[in-house]
């Protein structure tokens, strides 16, 4: 009887060890697989681990943009302006209700326009100062002409004043520059009362 | 046996704290988008023309308004362009104009309004832009003295149109 009793004890023993050992093949509970005293392996690996973004690509990007926009804006910093008075114009104002817009103030026809230097730029570039100086010339012979002629501290026997008014009249087909090149020169050499032709067409008749 | 405060630490662990850097990055990368797109509305590429003196001053700080001759083919324009707006340019196109920048000015009277053009425009496509800017003066009811009409070119001997 108590053969059959330290059998029995025995064979459950032998059950649970091979159960026990199904358990760490098929890798069950750490616990299970570790000896006391020792810490696991998992365990061991998992502590202190911190999640990262790698951040490296983004910041390549980040600065491919940075220099793309760098390059790419343009900034304008070299222009300059040149102030002017623009001609003084009789606009329509928007009649109110339907009403005919009031008439143009009918201009005296003795009266004399303000004495002033107007130069002519033609479409080659070349200008024609108009009395009293009634030649044509090239823009480098006026820039030197007006300079010249401006009264002031580098030259007292000038033959206008720096408030002479001078008008620029440059043709239909005359450049842009060249048109721009003429204030220019007038401004330079010091007068102030620089400007161009006041012209009669209504606004939008470019052509 | 003591072990030294150093050694104690463990081993060096120097990272660099790039958060900084990466919002200053962002930051600049907004900034260069929004200036871009500024520079766009007011500046069309144009070549200005270039003067031979140093006369023309720098451009003010005050608000403007850029009113640009957009350049075509023969030394035309082929319209006029204020802001992100476009004109024809015939006579509804310059009228138009006129009443958008009158409209401008009087809103804010102490307005810059600059003109800018190719060099190689014909006087006759520039001279209608001039002429819309003192029609809305006119029709603003804006004292003259108060706005600022400025012709927009290059120094001589800098910058690239």
């Amino acid at each position: 009887m108590a053969d059959a009793t330290a059998a029995e004890d025995r064979a459950r023993t032998l059950g649970a060890l091979e159960r026990l050992a199904a358990t760490a093949r098929a890798g069950g509970p750490a616990q299970a697989r570790t000896l006391p005293g020792r810490p696991s392996r998992r365990r061991a690996r998992g502590v202190g681990t911190t999640l990262r973004t790698n951040l490296t690509p983004m910041i390549d990007v980040v600065f491919l943009l940075l220099i793309f926009y760098m390059a790419t804006t343009r900034w304008g910093t070299d222009e300059r302006v040149i102030a002017m008075d623009l001609a003084r114009r009789t606009a329509q104002a928007p009649a109110a209700d339907g009403a005919a817009p009031a008439p143009a103030p009918a201009r005296d026809p003795f009266a004399l326009d303000d004495e002033s230097l107007r130069i002519e730029v033609l479409a080659d570039g070349s200008v024609r100062a108009g009395t009293p100086l009634g030649r044509t010339m090239r823009l480098t012979e006026l820039r030197e002409l007006l300079a010249r002629e401006c009264r002031g501290v580098g030259s007292p026997g000038g033959m206008f004043e720096p408030s002479f008014p001078i008008v620029v009249a440059p043709a239909e087909d005359a450049p842009w520059e060249a048109a721009v090149a003429v204030l220019d020169a007038a401004t330079a050499a010091g007068y102030r009362n620089v400007g161009f032709e006041r012209r009669t067409a209504p606004a939008g008749a470019a052509r | 046996m003591r072990a030294s405060r150093i050694h104690s630490r463990g081993p060096a662990h120097i990272e660099a704290q790039l958060t900084p850097l990466i919002d200053m990055a962002f930051l600049l990368i907004v900034f260069f988008v929004l200036v871009g797109q500024v520079a766009s509305a007011e500046f069309v590429e144009l070549s200005l023309p270039r003067t031979a003196s140093d006369a023309p001053g720098r451009p003010g700080d005050a608000q403007r308004l850029v009113v640009n001759v957009v350049p075509a083919r023969d030394s035309g324009a082929a319209a006029y362009r204020l802001g992100r707006r476009e004109f024809g340019p015939d006579a509804g196109g310059l009228a138009e104009l006129a009443r958008t920048l009158a409209e401008a000015i009087r809103a804010k009277p102490a307005l810059e309004v600059n003109v800018r053009a190719d060099r190689a425009t014909a006087y006759s496509w520039v001279r209608p832009a001039m002429d819309a800017v003192s029609d809305a003066l006119a029709l603003s009811g804006v004292d003259r003295s108060r706005v600022r009409v400025r012709l927009v070119v290059l120094p001589a001997g800098g910058g690239d149109g």
